[in-house]
């Protein structure tokens, strides 16, 4: 990379964010070129994308209905069959298809969920600091007294299974790490020239947070929601396994590898089909969110 | 340091009386009757307005909410978590042997972590850009990206019926806790493997490194006495939070391997909406949680006495 281009690099990414300017258009540049170079992001986009398409057109790309039973039971890979039929007879191929709707459902509703209630509670309480911020933040730390997937037990515990139900707990269990960050980011620009300014032209808290704190700390939650929409399958899809999420006959992956799991000895393909499909989305997801994390990074450009 | 250990204690108190509350709010959430759909799920059905008197009686539901968060507070802090519905046992008693088996399973996950860890991230450290470089990360990959279900699953397929080397259910004997260990210790071993090979790359940078070397002293020996030493201090604070961490991965692993432990006593807690069963339980997983963090942190402090400072 030439040295000016550098230069701009340095200065645009410690400057606020200003639309519609040349400058900005030198950054996105020097963000999508970084993020372009790197094969594993972009394999991890181009599944990620594959994936998407499947969930928006799975009706057409399925053989058979992901709910009919199509052929014997627990019927093995076969050309009219190529991952199997299960135990009712169903086309595993085809449910994995329309499970991809559920998972990629599954982890967009619960990031957003997870990211716009923890970035509310972290910018309040970054932004008023005192005693507001010492009772949220205890409330987050009791949060966190629980392991990842244990939160998001009890939140089941509380409301009961179902699909839901499951986006919702994944997506509260997320609430304190987003909180964290978005409290960190804010209290390191609460007190910066351009918040200051807008808080003399008397701005309301309201506008300022929204137009001003949050726009300027967007980088690094967007990598952690990107990041975390793999998470978030993860968790969704270990919930479904025990039986917390989807109920049958939902072709959802986790509670598909579950119902596979008795047969795995006399039918393997149960089973692993649908746990392939998890891993494959979700690494796709994480080598697209590392790729993001280190074009969005200042030093990575330097390199 | 003992101010240190107080005043983290005393951070810590809030916190406790806030993850009661929490979890004695789960069986007030939902509207409708708890005695109802506890004894749904645990007597299938087979209830008689009698016994739900009588149950709501003996568990204080018939007295004002106020009165119940009090008795339940000042309980669970004397230690008493109450009767399961459906074992008709005390909570504790089961709470314990689960805690037991889970604790053996989490010590296994952690040795199987650091056994595929420590190794592969020196390697990758000592030999950066290398293929051992690669093979270290795409094990690191793996584990933030495999469904843990999914990696048990493959092991059992792989190792216990077609291999047949090692049983998939877990018996008496520790051959039926290799799987498991090494399902629930994976993820660790690739956050575990990155973490030390970037702090020996950072400590293989630091200037006492070349010194060394100007003195003649063999690759090898620098690495191992010189570098090595200062690398191991994050590493161990990672270690730590990962073994914390251990007890939310339990809750599958002890599910896809039929262990008795917290994690799958959790988790049919939930099915059978035994309510003191579960609170009794989370009660537990969250109070060796936070104790574990709380040992890290003075661990650290007593390691690096700049922390305590900090």
């Amino acid at each position: 990379m030439p040295d000016f281009e550098k230069t701009i690099a340095a200065r645009t990414l410690t400057a606020p964010r200003r639309s519609g300017t040349p400058r900005l258009r030198g950054r996105g540049a020097i963000i999508w070129r970084t993020f372009l170079r790197n094969k594993g992001a972009v394999t991890g986009a181009v599944v990620l994308l594959a994936w998407a398409g499947v969930a928006l057109f799975a009706p057409r790309l399925a053989p058979y209905n992901p709910l009919d039973l199509t052929g014997i039971s627990r019927q093995g890979v076969s050309p009219s069959h190529i991952m199997g039929t299960d135990l009712l007879g169903r086309d595993v191929f085809s449910r994995v298809l329309f499970g991809a709707r559920i998972s990629l459902a599954v982890g967009l509703i619960s990031v957003a969920t997870g990211v716009t209630a923890g970035s509310i509670v972290g910018v309040v309480a970054g932004y008023y600091g005192g005693r507001l911020d010492g009772v949220l933040m205890r409330i987050i730390d009791a949060m966190l007294a629980l392991p990842g997937l244990l939160l998001a037990l009890v939140v089941i515990a509380a409301v009961g299974p179902g699909l839901v139900n499951v986006m919702l707990a994944v997506g509260v269990s997320s609430i304190p790490m987003y909180a964290r960050l978005v409290r960190g980011s804010c209290l390191s620009i609460r007190n910066v020239e351009y918040v200051q300014a807008a808080q003399a032209m008397g701005g309301s808290d309201g506008r300022i947070m929204a137009r001003h704190i949050i726009p300027n700390i967007l980088g690094p939650i967007v990598v952690l929601s990107t990041l975390q929409v793999g998470n978030a399958i993860l968790v969704g899809s270990s919930l479904s396994y025990l039986g917390m999420g989807a109920q049958p006959p939902t072709p959802e992956w986790g509670l598909m590898t579950s119902d596979g799991q008795p047969y795995l000895a006399s039918a393997w393909w149960m089973a692993t089909f649908p746990g392939f499909a998890i891993f494959s989305a979700v690494m796709a997801i994480n080598l697209m969110g590392d790729g993001l994390r280190a074009a969005l990074d200042p030093r990575s450009t330097y390199r | 340091m003992v101010a240190y250990i107080g005043q983290r204690i005393a951070v810590l108190i809030p916190v406790v009386l806030l993850v009661c509350s929490a979890i004695f709010a789960i069986m007030h959430v939902l509207p409708g009757d708890p005695v109802q759909l506890m004894l749904a799920g645990a007597e299938a059905g087979v209830t008689t307005p009698e016994r739900i008197e009588q149950l709501r009686t003996s568990m204080g539901l018939n007295q004002p909410i106020y009165v119940q968060y009090v008795h339940f507070i000042v309980r669970a802090l004397q230690g008493d978590l109450g009767e399961s519905i459906r074992f008709q046992a005390p909570v504790n008693s089961l709470v314990d042997t689960a805690a037991l088996q889970t604790f053996q399973l989490s010590l296994a996950g952690m040795f199987a972590a650091l056994l595929i860890g420590i190794p592969l991230g020196i390697v990758a450290g000592l030999y950066e850009n290398s293929w051992l470089d690669s093979l270290a990360m795409l094990v690191a990959l793996l584990g933030v990206s495999m469904p843990l279900f999914w990696l048990g699953l493959l092991l059992i397929l792989l190792v216990a019926i077609h291999l047949q080397w090692l049983p998939a259910i877990s018996g008496v004997d520790l051959r039926g806790l290799v799987l498991p260990a090494f399902t629930l210790g994976f993820v660790s071993a690739g956050i575990i493997s990155r973490l030390m090979r970037a702090s020996l790359i950072e400590a293989l940078r630091n200037d006492y490194i070349r010194t060394a070397m100007a003195k003649g002293v063999s690759r090898r020996v620098v690495a191992a006495k010189h570098a090595l030493k200062n690398a191991w201090i994050p590493v161990i604070t990672v270690a730590g939070l990962q073994f914390g961490g251990m007890l939310s991965g339990a809750v599958i692993t002890e599910t896809v391997f039929s262990r008795p432990g917290l994690g799958s006593l959790i988790v049919k807690a939930i099915l059978w909406h035994d309510y003191p069963l579960i609170q009794g339980a989370v009660l537990v997983t969250s109070a060796a949680y936070v104790i574990v963090n709380l040992g890290i942190d003075v661990l650290y402090a007593w390691v690096d006495p700049r922390i305590r400072y900090a």
